[in-house]
C-alpha cells in the first residue's frame, strides 16, 4: 500500500528530463553547529549550480534547512543530482545491511534525517538512468554504498563499446571540504570546456588536493556528456571549437 | 615596471596573432610563441613526444590563449582537439616557459595495476622525456579509480607546501594521463615562530564545544582561506602555519591553520 502510494507520488512528482536538483547541507556545517564559520557548503552548491545550469539542465533544489529530506526525495528523480553533506554506511533495515547514504540539513547540526538507496529506488522506479551523480560526501565512492544503483547506474567503469549515459561521482573514506571544493571546480570546469565526464575526472585528478584528504571515484560511461538533452551542445560560452 | 610593458606589448602581439587560422598537426620542435617573445614549448612538439603516430592524426592545433590558472599564475594555454571538435590533449606554461600542465583526454581504463616502483620509474621517465627537472625526495604514489597518482610534495625548508610540487597521473598500464607541476609565491616567514604548544592552546581555545585536539601540530605552508574562502585566480602566497588537526563531537575530522608567528586563524577545513 505505502509502496503504491510512494510509486504514485513519484509518478506525479518527477520532474521533466531536464531537471537537475543541487542540495547542500550548511547547518551541520554553519558555526552554531561547529563553532567555526564555514562557506564550503554554500561554494560547493554554487559551483554546481553554475555548471550544471551552463550545461543546459534547469536546475532546482535547496541549500540550507530547505534541504529536507522530503525535497531530497523528490530532487532525487531528477536526471542531473548533485549533494554536499555528511555521508556514511548507515543500517538500512530493508535491506538489513550496511548501505551509503547522506543527511539532509533540515536545519538540524545533529541527527538529519537520513537518505538510504531504497528511499531514492522507490522514487526512480520507472525513470530513466540519472545522467550525472555527483554525491559530494564521505564514503559514498565505495563499493558498499548502493547510492549508484538507486540512480540507476551499475558500478563499473565503461570506456569504448557499450558505455551508459550516465555518471556517477563520489568520495571513499572520509573526504574533506577544502580537497573537493578544488577538485570539483577541476571537474565542472573541465565538462564546461566540453571534456566527456570520464575525462573531466582524469582532468580533476591533476589538480593539486590533498590525497590524505580525498579519494574520489566514479562509475558509469567514460565518455559520456552530461548535457540536459535538448542542449545539442552545453553552453560553452564560445570556449569550444567546432 | 619597464619590462614589464615590453612583456604586456608582446602578449598583446601574441594574442592578436591568435587569429591566424588553426593548423593541422605537425611535430615540429620550433617554440610556437617564439615570435612573439615568449620561449614556450610547442604543443605540437610534446604532442609528438608522448601521443603515437594514431592519436596525433586528424588533431588540429587551436590559437593559444592567455589565461590564469586557479593557483592565479598566468599562463599560456596550447590546445589540440580531434576532428569531432573535443580537445585531446592540452598544455599551460608559464609565462617563463615552465611547463605547469599536461592533461591528456581519453586515455584508456586498464585493469592492469602499476606497482608503487613502477608508478615512480614511469613517471620519471616522462618527466625526463620532457625535459622537465627532476623532483627531489620520494614521492607518494596513490591509486584513485584506477589511475595512479605519484606525488613530490614541494618543501621549502624542510616544511611542506600542501598542494605545490609535481604530479604524473598514469593509467594501470603506465601510460601518461597527465601531469602539473604547482609552485605557488610563499610570504615572508614570522621573525619569530611561536612554539608548537603555544599552537596547541590557541587551537584549543578556539576549537568549537565539544571539540577535541588531538595529535602534533605541524608546520606547513598554507593558503589563508579565513574570512573570505579560499581565493580563486588570484596569486595570494601561502603563508607559514602551524596546522592542528581535531575531532568535532560528532566525530568529524577538522584541522585549523594558525598563523605560525601570531597564531592567529588562517583558514580551517573538516571532513563532512
Amino acid at each position: 500500500m505505502v509502496g503504491a502510494v510512494l510509486l504514485a507520488a513519484a509518478i506525479t512528482l518527477a520532474p521533466p528530463a531536464e531537471s537537475a536538483a543541487v542540495f547542500a547541507n550548511r547547518t551541520a556545517f554553519a558555526e552554531t553547529c561547529t563553532g567555526t564559520a564555514n562557506t564550503l557548503p554554500d561554494q560547493l552548491a554554487r559551483q554546481a549550480r553554475t555548471a550544471l545550469a551552463a550545461l543546459g539542465w534547469e536546475v532546482g533544489g535547496a541549500v540550507g534547512p530547505g534541504f529536507t529530506r522530503r525535497a531530497a526525495v523528490a530532487g532525487a528523480t531528477s536526471a542531473a543530482f548533485y549533494v554536499h553533506s555528511h555521508g556514511d554506511l548507515y543500517w538500512d533495515t530493508k535491506s538489513d545491511a550496511r548501505v551509503g547514504g547522506f543527511r539532509a540539513d533540515a536545519g538540524l547540526c545533529l541527527g538529519a534525517p537520513i537518505m538510504l538507496p531504497s528511499d531514492i529506488s522507490v522514487m526512480r522506479r520507472g525513470v530513466p538512468s540519472a545522467s550525472l551523480v555527483y554525491i559530494s560526501s564521505c564514503h559514498n565512492g565505495e563499493r558498499a554504498s548502493r547510492l549508484p544503483a538507486a540512480f540507476g547506474i551499475a558500478q563499473r567503469k565503461v570506456q569504448g563499446s557499450g558505455e551508459p549515459d550516465s555518471f556517477y561521482v563520489s568520495y571513499v573514506g572520509t573526504a574533506w571540504q577544502g580537497a573537493a571544493l578544488r577538485f570539483e571546480r577541476a571537474f565542472w570546469r573541465a565538462l564546461l570546456d566540453g571534456l566527456t565526464a570520464g575525462a573531466a575526472f582524469d582532468r580533476a585528478l591533476l589538480v593539486t588536493f590533498d590525497p590524505d584528504h580525498l579519494n574520489p571515484e566514479w562509475w558509469g560511461g567514460y565518455a559520456h556528456l552530461p548535457h540536459a538533452p535538448s542542449a545539442q551542445l552545453p553552453d560553452l560560452g564560445g570556449r569550444r571549437y567546432v | 615596471m619597464c619590462k614589464s610593458r615590453w612583456t604586456l606589448a608582446l602578449l598583446v602581439g601574441l594574442v592578436a596573432a591568435c587569429g591566424a587560422p588553426s593548423t593541422a598537426i605537425a611535430p615540429s620542435r620550433a617554440p610556437m610563441a617564439n615570435g612573439a617573445g615568449l620561449n614556450i614549448q610547442s604543443i605540437t612538439a610534446i604532442a609528438a613526444g608522448i601521443l603515437s603516430p594514431m592519436e596525433l592524426r586528424s588533431l588540429v592545433a587551436r590559437p593559444f590563449t592567455l589565461v590564469r590558472g586557479e593557483s592565479g599564475e598566468q599562463r599560456v594555454r596550447q590546445v589540440l582537439v580531434g576532428a569531432d571538435g573535443v580537445e585531446a590533449l592540452r598544455v599551460e606554461s608559464a609565462l617563463d616557459g615552465s611547463l605547469r600542465l599536461i592533461a591528456k583526454s581519453g586515455v584508456a581504463l586498464e585493469s592492469a595495476a602499476l606497482s608503487e616502483s613502477a608508478a615512480i620509474a614511469r613517471s620519471l621517465r616522462q618527466l625526463l622525456r620532457l625535459g622537465l627537472e627532476m623532483p627531489g625526495g620520494g614521492p607518494e604514489v596513490r591509486s584513485t579509480a584506477g589511475r595512479t597518482l605519484v606525488m613530490w610534495t614541494r618543501e621549502v625548508r624542510g616544511v611542506p607546501v600542501p598542494g605545490d610540487g609535481t604530479r604524473v597521473v598514469l593509467n594501470g598500464s603506465g601510460e601518461l594521463v597527465g601531469l602539473a607541476i604547482e609552485e605557488s609565491p610563499l610570504a615572508t616567514p614570522p621573525a619569530r615562530l611561536a612554539r608548537s604548544d603555544a599552537a596547541l592552546r590557541a587551537a584549543t581555545a578556539l576549537a568549537p564545544s565539544g571539540a577535541i585536539v588531538v595529535g602534533t601540530p605541524g608546520l606547513a605552508w598554507v593558503l589563508p582561506t579565513e574570512g573570505s574562502g579560499e581565493p580563486v585566480g588570484q596569486r595570494v602566497p601561502r603563508r607559514l602555519a602551524w596546522c592542528v588537526g581535531g575531532v568535532l563531537r560528532d566525530g568529524a575530522a577538522f584541522e585549523l591553520q594558525l598563523d605560525a608567528g601570531n597564531l592567529a586563524l588562517l583558514g580551517w577545513d573538516g571532513a563532512p
